[in-house]
């Protein structure tokens, strides 16, 4: 037997004893009831009373690099507490770009799997998607003597048929605020393909390197850093994100698998209608939920439509 | 696999499901070892395959998504193993049978023991050549890395494991 079949036989056989049980109405249990919000603003006092908004923390981890401020090197900072990774939503005002928190690597690595996770679009929420076109894949990403440069490979210099410019331009955006977040820096990126310069991505010019955007264009205007999706908590729990929302006022709910709120309430973002961090406090009976933060359409439908960012949450 | 591209979001994880579980919980085993833990990752990474299969629509990505979503929610389920322990009872040894099932029995956990000693990519590039049997060209897009990388993770891998196979200290 060659040495490649002797690690087939081994691995195979270091598993072949392994039989799940039954898995699927466990999957389905959670894909048909998908939770949705079933209550409105206003929907009775007493409700509101009943929400569980504590003090609206309005310095964020101060210190902790995890807040997105405006600026994509502000707000993801690496180190123990992991890395900041964008991903795309579909928001109200169209697609935007959310911050993921994702797993610290080592410092060497931080950089290269940051904007590889972008790319491929390995996010833990299942809303946040990549634009880059499937079969991407991103070779090599540094920071050398200032110059941060992007490497990539697949079908990426043209504009795929049915992608807009707004979408391209998103796309970039996408890397650019990854690869800043990962260095801390705000160099803008410059992209390669195949290792050599690249005049087009996407259909995008890219013979000058791309500055980040402001955050006002980009980011989504309701985004839930943490809790991260599917995670596990302790009650109370504290939920942190960035909002660009009315009155700097973003909603909230937490339901149960039937879709009812079993708590709700409303936090300040720190300034209105710009990017700012918000946070809140939530206790709730241990269970399983979905968290919604979401804007608010006060303008009677004249406004842009809610825009809203989900969680999975065990509270334990 | 039967190319139906017309699959909604249900009938995505119900096939799935019925052609890969088994294989994905098998391969979620050699990452992460409890066989419990590696059944509620494959269980999460349908969930999210379902989330969003308006984006993903061929049953081929369907799959390339659920191996890219294993690997990666294995991996970090590692990385919060001290947390999780706390809610996954550790599994208990299956019941030694005739010699020759304690032999393999004794082989199968010294792979798996081997296997956990190994950094993450290395491990993840091994389950993904040698059990899944994925070329390297998927192997890097699964894991987001260049061929180069996978070449010698994998080399780095065969090596290591060897060497620990050899030696169990």
């Amino acid at each position: 037997m060659s040495p490649e079949d002797q690690l087939h036989r081994l691995l195979d056989q270091a598993v072949e004893d392994v039989e799940p049980g039954y898995g699927l109405d466990r999957i389905r249990a959670r894909t048909t009831h998908r939770p949705r919000r079933g209550w409105a603003w206003g929907a009775g006092g007493a409700a509101l009373a009943a929400a569980a908004t504590v003090a609206v923390v309005v310095a964020f981890n101060a210190g902790s690099g995890r807040a997105p401020e405006p600026g994509p090197a502000a707000s993801g900072t690496s180190g123990e507490s992991g890395r900041v990774v964008y991903f795309v939503e579909d928001t109200g005002v169209g697609p935007r770009l959310v911050p993921e928190l994702h797993d610290a690597v080592s410092a060497e690595a931080t950089l290269d799997e940051t904007v590889a996770e972008a790319v491929a679009g390995r996010a833990t929420d299942p809303d946040y998607t990549t634009l880059w076109p499937s079969g991407t894949t991103m070779e090599r990403a540094q920071l050398e003597a200032g110059v941060l440069t992007v490497d990539l490979s697949g079908a990426v210099v043209e504009r795929p048929a049915g992608m807009s410019r707004a979408t391209a331009a998103l796309a970039l955006q996408q890397l650019v605020w990854s690869a800043q977040a990962a260095t801390d820096s705000q160099v803008p990126v410059t992209f390669l393909v195949d290792g050599r310069p690249a005049a087009t991505l996407l259909g995008e010019s890219t013979k000058r390197p791309v500055k980040a955007s402001s955050a006002d264009d980009v980011l989504a205007p309701v985004s839930v850093l943490s809790p991260g999706e599917s995670s596990t908590v302790r009650s109370p729990f504290t939920v942190e994100g960035t909002a660009s929302a009315f009155e700097a006022t973003v909603q909230w709910e937490l339901t149960d698998a039937d879709g009812g709120a079993v708590k709700r309430g409303f936090a300040t973002a720190k300034e209105c209608c710009t990017v700012s961090p918000y946070a809140f406090e939530v206790t709730a009976p241990p269970g399983d939920y979905t968290l919604v933060v979401h804007d608010e359409d006060v303008s009677g439908g004249e406004g842009n439509p809610e825009s809203e960012d989900t969680k999975r949450v065990s509270v334990r | 696999m039967t190319t139906s591209d017309r699959w909604d979001a249900d009938t995505a994880v119900e096939s799935l499901y019925a052609s890969h579980y088994r294989q994905l919980v098998r391969l979620s085993v050699l990452l992460v070892r409890d066989v419990e833990t590696a059944e509620e990752v494959v269980q999460d990474s349908f969930v999210a395959m379902h989330g969003r299969w308006r984006t993903l629509k061929e049953p081929e990505k369907g799959l390339a998504y659920l191996r890219q979503t294993v690997v990666n929610r294995s991996r970090s389920v590692l990385r919060h193993r001290g947390v999780r322990a706390r809610y996954t009872p550790p599994r208990q040894p299956d019941p030694p049978g005739a010699d020759e099932d304690v032999l393999v029995s004794e082989r199968r956990t010294a792979v798996l023991d081997a296997l956990r000693e190994l950094p993450d990519r290395q491990r993840e590039v091994l389950a993904l050549r040698y059990y899944l049997d994925l070329s390297e060209a998927d192997i890097a897009t699964t894991l987001g890395i260049s061929r180069g990388a996978v070449k010698s993770h994998a080399f780095r891998g065969v090596a290591a494991l060897r060497s620990l196979m050899e030696d169990p200290t």
